[in-house]
């Protein structure tokens, strides 16, 4: 087998007709050296071996910048791409600490569990070839229980994930005495995947760590490692509530990038359809296989993974035990994940599939080429997954291919977007009173408040008074003790999903139920109510029991060929208005909502001719949401008639949905858009934004300061999008001939002020 | 006005300080003072106890040295330990002499965490005159150091008597001294006796549940009357502290003095059934016991409870044949070993029966040097595990695995020479 070089493929790339006609764009960054430095002086000598038994003589000038500032105790966040050696950032002062007093303890947090246990390897292997002995443990579910007390006792360091320290390790402080008593450092891996709900409760978990700290005399520092996002500082200075230095200059070197920006080509003009990007994503690869390019491609699913595994197999089924093409996703047995990140570090894998598994920090090497099956949703998860191609010494090739969705499409279009280094906001909202009441209760019961004390940045004594009203606590001697028998942080889920999200479990093969997804509440009763048609990963399921009281939802393969459209009443009740601005010629506001929603009926409509071919009633109970919300209220246009405008606007909230996660990085259901043609609170037509978790955490505040910006970039797109009435790209899919693409349009102009 | 409601409404005031937030880490102790109800509860009979660090509420109920609880009389206790001392048994049960024995249980607000008080604890000890139980009851959350230290339990080594103490109680004791470690002495360690792990190991298979009740009924004939069951606790004591009433408290206070009664009585009739051979227990229970001894490396004592247990009920229950040939076999006395081991195989089922096959086919084998009984006992052992149901998939495969193996090598001895096929 031949092994070309990234420009020799390039070149043949470049000159077949079949992949250059479908080029976009193609852009390159160009790479930059390394930046060193020498190992700082009073680096111990057991670390300075341990460090050479890895090849490594010096260090990056960001980890010397880590080591320094850890030293002197301040907090800091280092921006780490993807193989930029980010965790000496954290080992390397931890390690000298516990090498320089024996009593010192540390604890790093992932985000999940795999990830710690993933962590502790590499820790391990650091540990041992320094020869000294420092214990490092994950604690965690798995974590036996025989086992334990050892931790708790003499972990050095400890590997947790934020759910464990919520309810495993902050309400059991006591047992963890030599812990709190001389914690000096609490790593954050992984800060930008703290956002939303979760990052927002993951924030206050910390406040309660830090709080658990104080009462036994240690006051930490906190070291975090983030992707590239538009404002780590922030984040990490509102999850830590700490002061924070940046570290931003990053002295790993990093290769030549090639970009390709490529489109399907489009087989259903009118619909504006493109071919699969699956398939060419397949043919892509297959392409660079045979080339001898070692190459990662990123799928959004376990299922796309799997599929595009089984199409890439068939490269290799002549050849017994062939292990050259790979998939890696989360599900696999963590010795297989192990095998596999091992062939790619060697270079037995040649081409491996996988989910967004790998954008997180395990450590394969370095591949050669890229692929990424549409865009992952942020820039900061686009760079981490170009992050993975790039060698030493080598240039790399990153294929970028679009599916036939908004933001995708957008970014064919605007590859600069991708390219321009404004990496999305990541925020999260402590501010949440929901949140904050549920980790205050928490906190109660960890240690009674006293009556002059804070909580975090907040002033707490009237929450707490209110809480005393509803029996949870007492207040005697000038403190506020738990008075009653629940656990609150059994009672408290971090990752709300849980506790609030419909569980969708496929019961096909009777024996094999497995749970297949999630959904929100809200989006549940319209699309898990029986009967209905659910679409998942393009299978058809059919729901046969939804358990409303039990969040569960029965589904079964089915092959039909209709699908169905749920009716939801949706009641909107403005509570009161805390800003408001103009924007264009209408009103932009600002203020909490009461969401009142009553699922009514569904129709099954047939797919092509959408022939209304039955119907039938929704029994759900209503539900009822208080959030915060932005809206934006304008007079209707001159002649047009009620059921025009219902058209017009409901394309106009499919765009502006589509393309909110451009301004915040959030999920498409953290947050809804409703449009109203005559809303109850301003009589006029109205577009509601509302953040889709009890409370609000943050989103439509900031939607508010960026109304015109967004609806700018609507505008834009929905005219520049090349179907003809409208499609899934831009305003949702229309009848052929009746699209109101070009009402949409204008309108949005007009609401921009265009 | 709903729980959401009112939190949107708070939104409003909701302030936030720039300067850093700091736990109460005023190490000045203040006494607290008593609580308003102070007068409503010692009303209705508990006494009041002040120390350096504040206030506790206690009860006190002497008991005559003959006192009966259920079918038991309290002064078995004295004969109990000496029974102990005399037996020279090394033995969960059996207390350290130097250190008094304090029967022991508290109540407490939850279950876990340490957002859980304790807020009642009960010893009862015997003294020259008479048995004396001691209540401590926390006044209110603030007293609770006065409430630890009144116990004592930081100044004199206890032998603990509990029920379930060893994973419940004495955890809970250690992580509220931890939280009052700034104020109080350091809590000693006691030594502990857990009575629920010591009925367990009597009455396993005999007794399906171990709640304490169902051991006063069916082991003490002690029936409660007028009890209030032990999860309503946590409530009662929040409500008493919210609202001053002590009515249901002190409920609550006697539900606790059964409790440790019930510990004495449950002691004294498990050193008997324990350390002599007592009328009216069964089959199982001694068979338990002899088992117990023999884990303990006790297999004089052992030998002699399960020997006669088969004296008393024959092959009633065949598993004491079982544990007999396993203290043969360990004292070399193998005829007698497969001769129980025979009357097992014969009476067991399922996977003890399996292992009775084992071990008779070992000792045909390497002891008796009986090579075709030993291949009998190993065949019929491998018929047993295509019969048996019930097995784990890793018993299952393990012992086919050493009975094909045990089996090839037999048929080797058996016929030297021959080359065997596969069976």
């Amino acid at each position: 087998m031949s092994k070309a070089s990234i420009k020799d493929v390039l070149n043949v790339l470049q000159k077949e007709p079949s992949f250059s006609s479908n080029i976009a764009h193609y852009r390159s960054i160009d790479g930059h050296e390394a930046k060193y430095e020498s190992f700082p002086k009073n680096l111990h000598p057991s670390l300075i071996k341990a460090l050479a038994s890895k090849g490594i003589f010096q260090l990056y000038s960001h980890q010397r910048e880590a080591f320094e500032l850890a030293s002197s105790l301040n907090s800091f966040t280092a921006i780490t791409p993807t193989a930029s050696g980010k965790s000496l950032c954290y080992h390397l002062p931890v390690l000298q600490s516990i090498l320089e007093d024996d009593k010192t303890r540390a604890i790093y947090l992932f985000p999940t569990k795999a990830l710690a246990q993933d962590q502790l390897a590499d820790l391990h292997e650091l540990i041992e070839a320094s020869e000294e002995s420092i214990f490092s443990y994950t604690y965690d579910g798995d974590t036996a229980p025989g086992l334990r007390t050892k931790v708790r006792k003499s972990g050095h360091i400890v590997l947790t994930n934020p759910d464990m320290l919520h309810s495993g390790i902050l309400p059991h402080h006591t047992k963890w005495v030599s812990l709190f008593e001389n914690l000096k450092y609490i790593i954050i891996d992984e800060l930008h995947t703290y956002k939303g709900v979760f990052g927002s409760h993951v924030g206050h978990v910390l406040r309660r760590l830090k709080r658990i700290c104080n009462y036994y005399g240690s006051d930490p520092i906190f070291i975090c490692t983030s992707a590239t996002i538009a404002n780590p500082k922030e984040l990490a200075e509102s999850l830590t509530n700490s002061k924070m230095d940046l570290i931003v200059k990053n002295g790993a070197p990093a290769e030549k990038k090639h970009f390709i920006f490529y489109n399907p080509p489009v087989v259903h003009p009118t619909f504006g359809i493109r071919r699969s990007a699956v398939l060419e994503v397949r043919d892509i690869a297959t392409m660079l296989y045979r080339e001898g390019i070692q190459t990662i491609v990123f799928a959004k699913s376990r299922v796309r993974v799997e599929m595009l595994v089984t199409y890439m197999k068939e490269l290799t089924n002549k050849k017994l035990f062939d292990q050259t093409i790979m998939g890696y996703r989360g599900g696999y047995l963590p010795s297989e994940r192990r095998r596999i990140e091992k062939g790619l570090r060697n270079g037995d894998i040649r081409t491996v599939v996988s989910t967004n598994a790998l954008e997180l920090g395990i450590d394969i090497g370095q591949l050669q080429a890229c692929i990424m099956t549409g865009y992952p949703g942020n820039i900061a998860s686009a760079f981490q997954q170009a992050g993975r191609a790039g060698r030493r010494q080598e240039e790399a090739l990153i294929i970028y291919v679009a599916q036939s969705m908004v933001l995708d499409q957008y970014i064919i279009e605007h590859p600069d977007y991708l390219l321009g280094q404004s990496p999305e906001e990541v925020r999260i909202h402590p501010d949440n009173m929901f949140i904050l009441m549920d980790h205050l209760k928490c906190a109660s019961f960890e240690l009674p408040f006293s009556s002059n004390e804070t909580y975090g940045e907040f002033v707490v004594q009237e929450l707490l008074a209110f809480l005393e009203s509803e029996g949870v606590l007492l207040k005697v001697s000038d403190k506020w003790h738990w008075m009653t028998d629940s656990f609150p942080a059994g009672e408290i889920s971090l990752r709300s999903a849980s506790q609030e999200n419909v569980v969708i479990i496929d019961r096909t093969i009777a024996k094999e139920t497995s749970v297949i997804g999630e959904m929100d509440r809200f989006s549940a009763m319209t699309l898990l109510h029986e009967e209905a048609i659910y679409l998942h990963q393009g299978d058809q399921f059919q729901v046969e029991v939804l358990d409303w009281e039990e969040k569960k939802a029965f589904v079964k393969k089915v092959d039909v060929d209709y699908f169905t459209d749920a009716n939801l009443a949706v009641e909107l009740k403005v509570m009161n208005e805390d800003g408001a601005m103009p924007v264009g010629n209408g009103e932009a506001s600002y203020g909490d909502i009461a969401v009142l929603a009553i699922p009514t009926i569904f129709k099954k409509i047939r797919f092509d001719t959408h022939d209304n071919i039955g119907s039938g009633k929704i029994k759900l109970p209503a539900e009822e949401l208080h959030t915060t919300s932005t809206w934006l209220s304008f007079n209707v246009p001159e002649k047009w008639g009620t059921s025009k405008l219902t058209d017009v606007m409901i394309g106009a909230a499919y765009a502006i949905q589509s393309f909110i996660p451009l301004f915040l990085r959030c999920d498409r259901t953290d947050i809804h858009v409703v449009p109203q043609v005559k809303a109850v609170h301003t009589g006029t037509p109205t577009f509601y934004i509302y953040d889709s978790y009890p409370g609000g955490i943050g989103l439509s505040e900031k939607i508010f300061e960026c109304w015109p910006e967004l609806l700018l970039k609507a505008t834009n797109h929905v005219s520049n999008c090349k179907c003809a009435d409208g499609c899934p790209v831009c305003i949702g899919a229309q009848e052929a001939g009746y699209g109101s693409k070009k009402e949409v349009a204008n309108l949005l102009a007009t609401l921009a002020g265009r | 006005m709903s729980y959401e409601q009112k939190l949107m409404q708070m939104k409003k005031q909701l302030k936030k300080s720039s300067s850093i937030d700091s736990v109460g880490l005023t190490t000045t102790v203040k006494k607290p003072p008593s609580p308003s109800y102070e007068r409503r509860w010692l009303a209705s009979g508990l006494l009041k106890e002040e120390n350096k660090y504040g206030i506790v509420y206690k009860r006190i109920i002497e008991y005559p040295l003959n006192y009966v609880h259920g079918e038991i009389e309290l002064s078995g206790l004295k004969t109990s330990i000496m029974k102990w001392h005399l037996s020279k048994e090394d033995h969960p049960l059996s207390p350290e002499p130097t250190k008094p024995i304090m029967f022991f249980d508290t109540e407490t607000t939850g279950l876990k965490g340490t957002g859980t008080f304790i807020f009642l604890m009960g010893f009862i000890e015997e003294t020259e005159k008479c048995f004396r139980l001691t209540q401590y009851l926390l006044p209110g959350p603030d007293h609770e150091a006065a409430f630890l230290y009144a116990t004592r339990l930081w100044e004199t080594p206890f032998t603990i008597v509990s029920y379930n103490g060893k994973s419940f109680d004495i955890p809970q004791v250690e992580t509220r001294w931890i939280l009052n470690r700034k104020t109080l002495p350091p809590l000693l360690t006691h030594d502990h006796i857990d009575l629920l792990h010591g009925s367990r190991r009597i009455w396993k298979g005999e007794m399906d549940r171990f709640k304490l009740p169902m051991i006063e009924q069916q082991q003490l004939g002690f029936f409660r009357e007028g009890d209030i069951p032990g999860f309503m606790a946590p409530i009662i004591y929040q409500d008493a502290v919210k609202n001053g009433d002590p009515e249901l408290l002190m409920k609550i206070l006697f539900h606790n003095e059964w409790d440790i009664l019930s510990l004495v009585a449950l002691y004294i009739r498990a050193t008997n059934l324990l350390l002599k051979d007592e009328s009216g227990h069964s089959a199982i229970s001694q068979t338990n016991i002899g088992k117990w001894f023999a884990d303990l490396k006790s297999y004089k004592r052992s030998k002699h409870i399960l020997e006669n247990t088969v004296d008393k009920y024959g092959n009633q229950h065949p598993i004491t044949f079982l544990h007999l040939g396993f203290i043969y076999k360990k004292e070399k006395d193998f005829q007698n070993a497969v001769e129980v081991f025979s009357v097992a195989v014969n009476h067991l089922e399922g996977k003890e029966r399996i292992i009775a096959y084992e071990e008779l086919a070992k000792l045909y084998e390497h002891r008796l040097l009986q090579l075709h009984n030993a291949l009998n006992a190993t065949r019929n052992g491998r018929a047993c595990i295509l019969e048996a149901t019930e097995l784990t998939e890793r018993f299952k495969s393990r012992s086919e695995i050493s009975f094909k193996k045990r089996e090839m090598r037999l048929l080797k001895k058996i016929f030297p020479g021959e080359t065997q096929k596969p069976t």
